[in-house]
């Protein structure tokens, strides 16, 4: 669709905004399937090195950075943007504020995957994890991310409804958040379009860096998906959220404690050793309100367990809740300095971090869309739904078998490192630590090509869907309705 | 650690902006009753079958009561169906 055609096509005053949650509620599946296949690839040249062909922008290194990006901006991105426009709209009443600027968040926030998608392979970074495009992109960033803004609590000002609901604070603090880190650790000074200089050096910089990373994780992948569970876990299970006083204290607690942790990813480094102290304690603070949250969602289902038997969304919905109470306690445990010695610099840290994204952020996230594309398309089902069982049991086989063998891998290996002889020499050299691990990295690459498979389900049943379906305008139920 | 000049008085101001948040809304009574909210959100149908039966165009053009109308059929049409 151009441009032109989604502003032309934009509803009247009396319905809401369902085109710019459409487009990026599709988005969110291709974008999923292309960040996981670029997953797939490189953890296949991890297990056969052979695999990089000896050409540049086809190496680990340039594709790792396009991975990261691709499944946590252009995904779980486009997720945030496609359940935070609905909800905002759903439980306010209102008609996305601000006319044409959702549009432009939607076909912006395109742009710079495309422009990340391009960049990275040519090996154009800033070398910063997580925030590697170079200062052209992060200017257009901040621009798509303000209009973000603006759309939203635009929204929330001209709402209906008296109350806010609380996945609504959930997706404000993460926008909100998100621009501060943004704009602080992407602080750079431009040597020439594609080259620039981090404004910040060494452990300056390294802590800044981890600041904006730690709460990347805190306030992107934890704040905003939480937004979305306050919101599809009740909806899906047709009961109001276990307790909604004990939301509104997950809310703040969250807020007030979150975002003392990122010293925790610099154990053991130049940085002083009080400020990694301080951030271990901050980071075992965290698992309080982590799994408040996490207990809140699942007990949302007291007295409708039954339910889970043949409801396939509702089991995406609820198991990544236990995935987030399962990564929300091992990262506090990890961030503790003698289990740090261990963990750090192995695969224990990659199969944290993948129980966390492929279990908590991907499953809300597909569970989310599965509840989503079928409203949008006036449909009362997805075209398949035995695909949907299909897809949530071999994506969680997919994610055991990750996370088990990252597990082993990362414990084998910080043993290994650790080792010493008698006379105080190593006793394995690092390269027998890596042939150790060679059959971990094979079953990772299954359980990676286990989820992608699940996801190229989706994405042929989200199009099978919107080929029965028509594009819907929701009207906007009259004030007395709901009064 | 001149990081810390920068990073620790950021994230105050940030918290601050969040305390002072938190009682303005508590003042305005957002927390009040936090009953009811819960279940509102499960009074909100967002069943879209039957704007797509009326072949899409046609909720659009109604006034807001015949629209309150559709969404009450939704209601019936979703009950129907399970």
């Amino acid at each position: 669709m151009s441009t032109m055609q989604a502003f032309a096509s934009s509803d009247t005053a009396e319905t809401y905004n369902y085109t710019v949650v459409r487009q990026f509620a599709v988005m969110t599946v291709v974008w999923g399937v292309v960040g996981m296949l670029v997953g797939v690839v490189i953890a296949a040249q991890l297990a056969w090195p052979a695999l990089n062909f000896d050409i540049p922008w086809f190496t680990y290194s340039r594709l790792r950075p396009l991975h990261t990006n691709a499944v946590i901006f252009a995904f779980g991105g486009s997720a945030l943007f496609a359940t935070s426009y609905y909800v905002v709209q759903r439980t306010t009443h209102a008609r996305l504020f601000g006319g044409p600027l959702a549009a432009f968040t939607f076909w912006g926030w395109q742009l710079v995957i495309v422009l990340a998608a391009i960049t990275l392979p040519l090996g154009m970074t800033s070398g910063k994890e997580y925030a590697e495009l170079e200062w052209p992109i992060d200017l257009l960033i901040a621009v798509v991310w303000v209009c973000y803004a603006i759309v939203f609590f635009g929204t929330l000002a001209k709402r209906k409804l008296e109350h806010i609901y609380v996945a609504n604070w959930f997706f404000g603090a993460f926008i909100i958040t998100v621009a501060a880190l943004h704009i602080v650790n992407s602080m750079a000074m431009p040597a020439s379009l594609t080259k620039s200089y981090s404004a910040y050096a060494g452990a300056q910089d390294a802590m800044i860096q981890w600041w904006y990373g730690h709460n990347a994780v805190g306030f992107f992948l934890t704040a905003g998906f939480l937004g979305m569970m306050y919101y599809f876990v009740p909806k899906q299970a047709e009961r109001p959220v276990y307790s909604y006083r004990l939301s509104i204290v997950h809310f703040w607690a969250l807020i007030f404690t979150y975002m003392w942790a990122g010293p925790h990813h610099l154990h053991y480094t130049a940085l002083p050793d009080w400020t990694q102290s301080l951030g271990m304690v901050f980071s075992l603070i965290l698992l309080a309100p982590s799994w408040g949250g996490m207990i809140n969602g699942i007990m949302t289902l007291s007295g409708a367990w039954y339910k889970l038997r043949n409801d396939a969304v509702l089991k995406f919905l609820v198991v990544s809740l236990s995935f987030y109470g399962m990564s929300t306690f091992e990262g506090p445990m990890m961030s503790i300095k003698t289990v740090n010695a261990l963990s750090h610099y192995t695969d224990w840290t990659v199969g944290h971090v993948h129980s966390g994204a492929l279990g908590w952020v991907g499953f809300i996230s597909i569970g989310s869309i599965y509840y989503l594309l079928p409203r949008l398309f006036g449909r009362d089902a997805m075209a398949k739904p035995q695909w949907v069982e299909l897809h949530f049991w071999i994506a969680t086989i997919g994610i055991v078998l990750y996370i088990a063998a990252m597990w082993i891998a990362g414990v084998m290996q910080g043993l290994m490192w650790r080792a010493t002889n008698p006379d105080g020499t190593l006793t394995y050299a690092f390269i027998e630590s890596i042939k150790a691990t060679y059959p971990y990295y094979v079953v990772r690459f299954l359980g990676g090509v286990l989820y992608l498979s699940g996801m190229l389900l989706m994405l042929m049943n989200c199009f099978m869907t919107i080929a029965q379906g028509k594009s819907v305008k929701a009207p906007i139920p009259a004030a007395a309705a709901h009064a | 650690m001149e990081a810390i000049f920068l990073l620790i008085p950021l994230s105050l101001a940030l918290l601050g902006v969040a305390v002072w948040l938190y009682f303005r809304m508590d003042d305005s009574g957002q927390f009040k009753d936090l009953e009811t909210h819960g279940r509102q959100l499960l009074l909100d149908d967002d069943s879209t079958v039957a704007q797509a039966d009326q072949k899409g165009v046609a909720a659009s053009q109604q006034t807001p009561s015949q629209a309150a109308m559709t969404s009450s059929q939704t209601e019936e049409n979703t009950s129907n169906n399970r």
